[in-house]
């Protein structure tokens, strides 16, 4: 029983140091700086991410490891899946610090420790994906999380944004001692954290690793928001302030499914026969669930919690399909790379209409929105249209992709229940846009510069991935190539 | 003249780009944006031809395989999705009649929709929807004419609706969006599983006669699956062309403005389902699994019941809208006799002479409207016909337009109805002939031929009412014929109407248009397509009938005064009564749809209650609170008077309920997530 | 010497301890208490295989948790007091202001 400090490259997980890097720096300017200028946080995230973004987009290709102990497998691991899915976090790390800031300045958020602990959590995302130990699933799971429930309790002394914190807490402190009591079963199942590791020693008829592939099981559909584990995400959303709503809505679900897939997919590959199921049923549970408490809400953040729920469920259709077949990975990557563009568009309208906090948040407020604002009314329709999955957008060709993987994999009654359920979603987007179009209303609206562009690119991407969603499918199927060949149908 | 086939792709994109550049740009300006959206059509129109004139051209072999330009899309793991265009005969026919009627449309608009406050955004939807359209013709797959076909579903709820200060106007939009929907995921369904059993989506390759061998063979729930995929897109046509049982929503629709109505009646939307029959006709054809008796079937119901209702109703347009339902009918007939182009001839014709009768009532509520105006009237509903009549010396020119509409409806030759109309009978005629006894072809015969005799009654009786006879109210008396810009168009379309019909003679060139089009299914080998020769005995039965038709409608209703009981009341009793209320097929949805789900709902609200939460509520210890709040729900869902469909209304329903599930409680959210955890386990350990 | 199943029993006994505690205690302090009687509970488990198995991974991982828990209990306490001024109250069943 003795411990070998494991070889070390750090210029592996230099995207991850960068994002963590700027968050530290930040704090250490933050000690020099006058208090009177606030702004210059939003600077340093956005220098910090794009720098990660031209670093981790110039990994392409690469794969490699890192932190290899004696004897072992590395802990932590870099291959396209791993790369594709940072761009993704980077990405709606930069969306997300866009459409931040003339929020935060207008409701006196403005303090330089959001964009710190939005960096924080965004490197603890970035490990998410790259984790090929369970150690580290568990630390960057806890590195994510924690600063996420701080930002959700930013707006303080709201008591709303008090309460979706303390909720968020203490639900996810729970399920994190459930997910890592399924990590303990799994050791004393296998003998070893490491994903490769457990791949080769797991046994599929023993308790100890049916047990814990349940537990993982749980921790992670609360991640993602998977009904019935979903339970949260509704009141968290609609309590936190909207900016964090928007990022978290992204970045911890793909951060959550970047794990799950790695995880499931190749570690537990000889138990896809008992993960599949149960997958299948969150999966039919969180569509039926997701689409239909949608359809009830009110307030435009609580229907787009649902509405993220309800996605969540399409993306498990792909992981479902992933069993046996490794199209499966590369439909989900996609959908979220697609799903961020047109959410994080979605959250930057509701920003801008939520032009004091706490207010212009009720959908009606979005009545008569097209004929004051028809830009940003276009913008809405049109990633209502995508979140609805209607041609020629990011959405269609995502929930394509899903659909098409489905039926490879004999999902039929699966990808049924997805396209009728993708028909119920249109009576709630749609009706956002019935608002906007067909009513008098006033309602006030703010957009800042920054959130324009922000916006901007949102409905770009959107476009192009709905027009020309080719090249981009390419790529995700080239993330899978290396890391999920070997493992479908194993 | 081969390189003309290249503007193809442009054909849609003037209207599109005329929509974004209103809506972007021009949205202030009513003048410029009409300008903007007549200007994209007219240059869809002129591409159009010059892509008829290509295929005119191009001679037998590429009218029949048609020229294409495939787009590679969405790549797949094995092979490359193709997007793309294609043009032949049949899409060279469309292409003549569609940006041709839509322009006209179009102009008549810019003069109607005068003084509306929405005017510039008017212009914008229809040039989307007539994007949406031209995209449908163009398209050489499913999934692009399946894209088009869910942006005219949007368009036609934004346009139905576009009134949407009136309740009524609202409502329309959404039942005519959720009921048309409901064909659209049946026709989704349909193409999901022809994509998962061929990989392919494109017409040419679907419709080879290996593949469609294949899928005669392969089986989907135990059925063949030709005979589900076919069903599933005849799905999809019935709710778009407005057949019998998804006819509901096309009168409500008359909710939105006139040229809107002609858009959605005569060129686009519901030729949209007919279209899409024709185009994907072999698979319907396989034998012995085909559904085609299927679509005969439907057509002849909707034909024949479409025309009673109209005898019975007195908004001008209401009765051009149950004519619709019943002409489409036709076209279904005739598709599901195998006659393919019987069916896309009467398409093409009815178009010409729907969009003509539809503008011309448009005229006449119009002059009826200002006459109110004028005589300070603001009671007097401008659509009833019974506040008409005497309008022929007030009107002339649009009396003469709709006069020639109205001969070539009813089918009196030489107009253009008469000869498509004839062309289906004979077909079914020809068809109960060889068999020898009295099967479908004598039914859709038969029902074709009541049919045109009930339609040339309802036209008599309009004709008579609304032109003949005295004013029967002060609106009518004050009467004015509109400006040019409403009546030109019409004087085109009726020259058209009068015309159209010689494409297709037999006696000249021997049916021109059965060699430019009616062939393009020939390589499927499922489809006889050789022409039906003319039936004198058909001809002459089906005017005898025509003009018997329109003189009693004429005659009875010519001298009506107002305040007089309808003649036609007086003579069918009851049973006009029961037309009028159009078999009360709206009122029985409401009641097995809307009324059990209520009912549905508050049982298993009850059971609910009794069985599932009360348990769960009494251990976490606050059964009061949650009691309050379900019956506050089961109140709501009772007393809410939203909800066209049940469908609709049973999702809300159950996210309604559901939402009780959400208390706000951390603890109770601990619970759920504790006890799913166990029983996750529970299902591993003891392989549950 | 005990045999290691006494060990997972414990720590299952302590784990089950710790979720009912949290399900049915209506105090967030004694909630945040129960989770990291979980934490623990995972922690014996962890060093009694660690033992078992004679692999150190097992106890890095402990060492790991304790961060982690400690993290946590600083935050949740943290939200808890700031919420206890608004609300004046650590019932769970007091925050419910957001739901449906």
């Amino acid at each position: 029983m003795d411990f070998q400090v494991p070889s070390i490259n750090l210029a592996i997980i230099a995207p991850v140091i960068i994002v963590l890097g700027g968050a530290i720096l930040a704090m250490i300017v933050d000690l020099f700086v006058d208090k009177d200028k606030k702004s210059w946080a939003a600077w340093v995230a956005i220098i910090t991410l794009l720098v990660a973004l031209v670093q981790t987009a110039g990994m392409w290709g690469f794969s490699g490891g890192t932190f290899i102990p004696e004897g072992g497998t590395p802990m932590i691991v870099v291959d396209n899946y791993a790369t594709f899915l940072n761009i993704t976090l980077i990405l709606t790390g930069i969306l997300a610090v866009l459409i931040s800031v003339g929020f935060l300045q207008r409701n006196g958020l403005d303090k330089p420790e959001y964009y710190m602990l939005l960096l924080f959590s965004l490197g603890g995302m970035m490990l998410m994906g790259m984790a090929n130990d369970l150690i580290l699933v568990f630390l960057a799971l806890e590195v994510l999380s924690i600063p996420l429930y701080i930002l959700s309790g930013f707006a303080w002394p709201r008591p709303e944004s008090e309460e979706a914190a303390m909720k968020y807490f203490i639900l996810g402190a729970f399920s994190s001692a459930i997910f890592v009591f399924g990590i303990a079963l799994a050791y004393g199942a296998t003998g070893t954290t490491s994903l490769p590791g457990i791949f080769a020693a797991i046994d599929v008829n023993e308790v100890l690793g049916l047990t814990a592939v349940a537990f993982l099981l749980v921790g992670f559909a609360f991640k993602v928001a998977a009904v019935p584990f979903h339970m949260w995400t509704p009141d968290v959303y609609e309590g936190a302030p909207t900016t964090v709503t928007a990022f978290m809505s992204v970045g911890a679900k793909v951060a959550g499914f970047a794990a799950m897939i790695r995880v499931f997919v190749t570690a537990l590959a000889h138990l896809s026969d008992v993960w599949v199921g149960a997958i299948i049923i969150l999966a039919t549970l969180t569509l039926i669930v997701g689409n239909l408490l949608a359809i009830v809400q009110t307030n435009i953040k609580r229907m787009l919690a649902y509405s993220s729920i309800a996605h969540a469920g399409f993306i498990l259709i792909a992981v479902a399909a992933s069993y046996n077949n490794p199209n499966g990975v590369s439909a989900a990557l996609f959908y979220m790379f697609a799903y961020l563009f047109t959410n994080l568009g979605a959250f930057a309208v509701v920003i801008a209409v939520e032009h004091k906090q706490g207010e212009g948040v009720m959908l009606d407020d979005y009545k008569g929105l097209a004929a004051r604002h028809p830009w940003l009314s276009l913008a809405m329709a049109f990633m209502m249209l995508s979140l609805a999955g209607v041609p020629p957008t990011g959405g269609f060709s995502a929930k394509f992709y899903v659909f098409r993987t489905a039926l490879e994999s004999e999902l039929g009654w699966l990808t049924v229940l997805g396209v009728v359920m993708s028909v119920v979603s249109a009576f709630y987007y749609l009706r956002v846009v019935f608002l906007m179009y067909m009513y008098e209303g006033e309602t006030e609206v703010v957009t800042k510069r920054a959130l324009k562009l922000g916006l901007g690119i949102a409905v770009v991407a959107t476009f192009v991935l709905g027009l020309f969603p080719g090249t981009w499918f390419d790529l995700a199927s080239q993330a899978t190539l290396t890391t999920f060949q070997a493992f479908a149908g194993g | 003249m081969e390189q003309l086939f290249a503007l193809t792709p442009l054909i849609p994109v003037f209207p599109l780009l005329a929509f974004a550049l209103i809506v972007l740009w021009a949205n202030k300006n009513n003048k410029l944006s009409a300008g903007l959206a007549i200007g994209g059509i007219g240059l869809s129109t002129l591409t159009s031809w010059a892509v008829i004139a290509a295929t005119v051209a191009a001679g037998h072999e590429v009218q029949i395989a048609g020229w294409s330009l495939p787009v590679p899309w969405l790549p797949t793991a094995a092979s490359i999705f193709n997007t793309g265009f294609a043009v032949d005969g049949f899409t060279a026919a469309m292409l003549f009649m569609v940006p041709l009627v839509c322009t006209l449309i179009f102009i008549y608009a810019a003069e109607y929709m005068e003084g509306d406050p929405r005017y510039a955004r008017f212009f914008a939807y229809v040039s989307l929807f007539a994007a949406g359209m031209l995209t449908l013709i163009v398209a050489d797959n499913l999934l692009l004419l399946f894209i088009a076909w869910e942006i005219m579903g949007l368009c036609s709820y934004l346009l139905i609706g576009f009134w949407f200060e009136k309740d009524s106007a609202k409502k329309a939009g959404l039942k005519a969006f959720l009921t048309t929907r409901i064909g659209d995921v049946l026709l989704f369904a349909g193409m999901l599983f022809l994509y998962s059993r061929t990989g392919t989506l494109t017409f040419r390759e679907i419709f080879k006669p290996e593949v469609l061998d294949e899928l005669s063979r392969m089986l989907i729930w135990g059925l063949p699956a030709s005979t589900v995929i076919s069903l599933l897109v005849f799905g999809g046509a019935v709710g778009k062309s407005a057949q019998f049982p998804l006819h509901v929503w096309l009168p409500d629709a008359m909710e939105g403005p006139t040229p809107v109505s002609a858009l959605i009646h005569a060129a686009t939307m519901v030729s949209a389902g007919v279209y899409l029959v024709a185009r994907m006709l072999p698979l319907f054809a396989i034998v012995p699994q085909g559904t085609l008796s299927w679509v005969a079937i439907i057509g002849s119901v909707t034909a024949f019941f479409g025309a009673t209702i109209s005898i019975a109703q007195n908004d001008i347009k209401r009765v051009l809208a149950y004519s619709t339902i019943s002409q489409l009918g036709y076209m279904m007939i005739a598709l599901g006799l195998g006659g393919f182009l019987a069916g896309v001839f009467h398409l093409l014709t009815h178009a010409f002479f729907k969009a003509l009768l539809f503008l011309g009532s448009g005229s006449i509520i119009h002059a009826v409207h200002h006459g109110a105006e004028h005589a300070d009237d603001h009671h007097t509903d401008p659509q009833d016909m019974m506040n008409m009549g005497g309008l022929y010396a007030k009107m002339k020119r649009t009396s003469w337009a709709y006069f020639a509409g109205t001969a070539a409806l009813v089918g009196i030759f030489p107009f253009a109805g008469f000869w498509s109309k004839d062309e289906i009978l004979a077909e079914a005629w020809v068809q109960w002939h060889e068999a020898g006894s009295i099967g479908l072809p004598f039914w859709a015969w038969l029902a074709g031929t009541l049919g045109a005799f009930l339609t040339a009654l309802y036209m008599g009786r309009q004709i008579g009412l609304v032109f003949f006879g005295k004013p029967r109210s002060k609106a009518a008396e004050h009467a004015v014929e509109p400006g040019n810009r409403m009546t030109v168009p019409l004087l085109v379309l009726a020259l058209f109407a009068a015309f159209i019909g010689f494409i297709n003679v037999p006696f000249i060139a021997n049916g021109w248009l059965h060699h430019f089009a009616g062939l393009v299914h020939e390589p499927a080998e499922v489809l006889h397509l050789e022409a039906v020769p003319f039936q004198i005995s058909v001809a002459l039965v089906s005017t005898a009938v025509a003009l018997l038709g329109f003189f009693l409608g004429w005659g009875m209703y010519r001298n009506l005064k107002a305040g007089q009981q309808d003649p036609l009341a007086r003579m069918l009793g009851p049973v006009f009564t029961v037309l009028k209320n159009k078999y009360y097929v709206d009122e029985f949805y409401k009641f097995v749809f809307i009324d059990t789900t209520v009912a549905l709902a508050n049982f298993s609200a009850k059971f609910d209650y009794d069985w599932v939460i009360n348990p769960i509520v009494n251990f976490v210890g606050n059964t009061g609170r949650l009691l309050g709040e379900l019956s506050g729900r089961i109140d709501t869902v009772v007393v809410d008077g939203m909800g066209v469909l049940g469908t609709a209304r049973l999702f809300k329903w159950m996210g309604r309920e559901l939402r009780l599930t959400q208390t706000g409680q951390a603890q109770n959210y601990l619970l759920v997530i504790a006890l799913v955890s166990l029983s996750l386990i529970a299902m591993y350990l003891f392989g549950i | 010497m005990i045999p290691t199943s006494w060990y997972l029993l414990l720590a299952a006994v302590l784990f089950a301890t710790g979720a009912g505690g949290v399900l049915l205690r209506r105090n967030t302090l004694v909630i945040l208490m129960c989770v990291e009687l979980m934490m623990n509970a995972v922690n014996l488990t962890f060093v009694a295989f660690s033992h078992q198995l004679g692999s150190m991974t097992g106890q890095v991982f402990v060492f790991m948790i304790m961060t982690v828990a400690a993290v946590e209990a600083a935050v949740g306490l943290a939200i808890l007091v700031e919420l206890y001024r608004h609300v004046k109250s650590v019932n769970t069943d007091d925050f419910d202001s957001l739901k449906g």
